[in-house]
């Protein structure tokens, strides 16, 4: 099997996974208690609201007619009309989507530069101060409630040294504070996968042959040992950019960044159902493509890995 | 002769059973004695420990009533009087965080306990059994897991609203489907071994051998699960706080402290530094504790996060 081939197979395999998401959503929504139209008009909304929202909903139609329907028109990227904003769902959505896509990108991008270095340090000296920093870096990392972080960043670097904008995204330096939020709840387990990975290869034959060889440490180091420790820092990378889409909604909310969770948690404010759904499922969608490009990343590096995933697929 | 072969052949069970409870004490002191020789998770005990007395003795203990407002003393900094500061209504923050605890590790206790039991059930039926019934929990997994857990349960609470119960039931059911991959994977390994193989062809029923043997066989690795979970859900259950999709106000749950003291930080950093001080505290015990019941119950463990 090919990679286009495996690709396209896990592709088709995504689908009924992401109907599966379209579905959930929507028998979700319809168990609000009461009638649903009349839930979201409010109680002050005249008969004439009411019946609006039925027709806008299609509520006034069979359920499973409704679902086919609103399947046809997810797919053919129609989420349906917010009803705070009267305008398209996908619309609304693809306005934030890029500043939600720039945050996670920059925030790993900063967990990387900093924590792959720091656990390659860590792992040269695993029983010095800095290797057991690692460790502690790393537990801290998976146990902070990163909004508290964000607040405790706005304190310091806002309010008192005065050095960078507290919310918002007016300013190119704006991105700063979010992202380093929101690094940090990837940092820690990256620098420990990356200590671990590398004092395994470092006690590997090959590494002491190239050693032998009279090669300089940093070639050791960057060239060979990187290459062959890299599988699994790439593995905890990719399954980490799920909780940064996750970690984005509190980190948005904090830093009054423009993104999805900023708008996801404005519409469940607003009651403004068919936002709330479209944004779920843009999320799950996401969420789904991730791990796909991840398990794909995968077989490219690895050819071991590539194997086994072929020989598990067929 | 058959008679006395089979009184026989009793006494040996009977010889064979008390082994057995020998060996599955010894296995418990050498749990015990290696959970005791990791520091990290002696000291996530006394935290949790001390955490606990909060939640259990929380109102008894607590100052004064944290509910009590005084409107004349808002926002006062930490002082002997106060330790904590007070928040935007004069209420004292010390009081709150105590009676707190018991809605913050309560949640993460209930959630977690609720995943648990309705993942390690749904894991069991779906490994052992197999065929249409594992297809369709399998499927059923898919979907659930195809959500980042926060955003899971933020979309449930907003459709259930909020509340104690409501967020107990949306971070629970968030965290179902990972318990079932764990607990399917288990059983289907230890459908294979001699214990299952041996129970099925004495002709016990499915149920008696999911409760008697491939439980246990699964347990210890779902208790490491479990402490790793508790540590993530008070976080994903104070960052619903912290969102307003928490508990109503004005319970004094720390997320929701948190929430509504953010608007004072710039002059009032009090007001939100103490609460999320015990967050932190609280999930890093639980992620002690997870890291030395792992070493001690099953290395091969991983984290299972989402």
């Amino acid at each position: 099997m090919t990679l286009a081939k495996y690709v396209a197979k896990r592709l088709l395999q995504a689908i009924p996974t992401l109907i599966g998401v379209v579905l959930f959503m929507f028998i979700l929504i319809r168990m609000l208690p009461g009638d649903p139209a009349r839930l979201i008009a409010g109680i002050e909304a005249t008969e004439e609201d009411v019946e609006r929202i039925r027709e806008i909903l299609g509520l006034n139609r069979p359920l499973y007619v409704q679902f086919i329907d609103y399947m046809k028109d997810v797919f053919t990227g129609d989420l349906g009309t917010s009803i705070r904003f009267g305008t398209p769902v996908i619309g609304e959505i693809m306005e934030r989507l890029p500043y939600t896509i720039q945050l996670a990108l920059v925030s790993e991008f900063l967990a990387v530069i900093l924590g792959v270095p720091l656990g390659i340090m860590a792992a040269l000296r695993p029983y010095s101060a800095r290797g057991y920093l690692a460790t502690v870096f790393a537990l801290i990392g998976s146990s902070m409630p990163i909004y508290w972080m964000g607040l405790m960043f706005i304190y310091l670097f806002s309010v008192r040294l005065k050095w960078l904008p507290s919310s918002g995204a007016d300013s190119p330096s704006s991105i700063i504070l979010p992202a380093l939020t929101l690094s940090l709840l990837l940092m820690g387990n990256l620098m420990r996968i990356t200590k671990a990975s590398f004092q395994e290869v470092l006690g590997e034959n090959y590494i002491t042959t190239v050693r032998a060889k009279g090669l300089s440490e940093r070639i050791v180091i960057y060239r060979h040992a990187l290459k062959n420790a890299s599988v699994p820092i790439i593995t905890i990378m990719g399954i980490q950019l799920g909780t940064l889409l996750g970690g984005a909604i509190l980190t948005e909310t904090v830093f009054a960044w423009p993104g999805l969770g900023t708008l996801l948690i404005d519409a469940i404010s607003y009651r403004d159902y068919p936002l709330i759904q479209g944004i779920v499922i843009v999320f799950a969608t996401m969420f789904v493509l991730i791990n796909l490009i991840v398990d794909v990343i995968y077989a490219i590096i690895d050819p071991r890995v590539r194997e086994q995933l072929w020989a598990a697929e067929e | 002769m058959g008679g006395r072969g089979v009184k026989v052949s009793t006494s040996g069970i009977g010889d064979i059973q008390a082994k057995i409870r020998e060996a599955k004490r010894a296995a418990r002191r050498r749990a015990l004695y290696k959970f005791r020789a990791n520091k990290g998770a002696v000291a996530g005990a006394f935290i949790l420990g001390f955490m606990l007395v909060l939640a259990v003795l929380g109102p008894y203990i607590a100052p004064e009533d944290p509910y009590a407002f005084d409107l004349r003393r808002k926002l006062e900094p930490p002082s002997w009087d106060s330790p904590f500061g007070r928040d935007e209504l004069g209420r004292d923050i010390l009081s709150r965080i105590i009676v707190g605890a018991r809605y913050s590790i309560g949640i993460a206790l209930a959630s977690v306990f609720l995943g648990s039991v309705v993942g390690v059930f749904l894991g069991l039926v779906s490994g052992y059994y197999g065929r249409v019934v594992d297809s369709i929990i399998q499927r059923i997994t898919d979907v659930l897991l195809a959500f980042p857990i926060i955003i899971l349960s933020i979309a449930l609470i907003a459709v259930m609203g909020v509340g104690v119960t409501n967020l107990v039931l949306a971070i629970g059911i968030s965290t179902i489907p990972v318990y079932i991959r764990l607990v399917r994977g288990l059983t289907l390994q230890a459908k294979s071994r001699e214990f299952v193989i041996a129970a099925r062809a004495m002709g016990k029923s499915g149920f008696y051998i999911m409760r008697k043997h491939i439980l246990p066989h699964v347990l210890p690795t779902v208790i490491v699960q479990s402490s790793y979970y508790l540590g993530f859900t008070i976080l994903i259950a104070s960052g619903l706080g912290f969102l307003g999709l928490g508990v109503k106000p004005p319970t004094p749950e720390w997320g929701a402290m948190l929430g509504s003291g953010r608007t004072y930080l710039f002059s009032y950093p009090h007001v939100v530094t103490f609460p999320g001080i015990f967050i932190l505290l609280t999930a890093l015990a639980f992620n002690l504790v997870g890291d030395g019941l792992r070493d001690a119950l099953d290395p091969r463990a991983g984290a299972y996060r989402r």
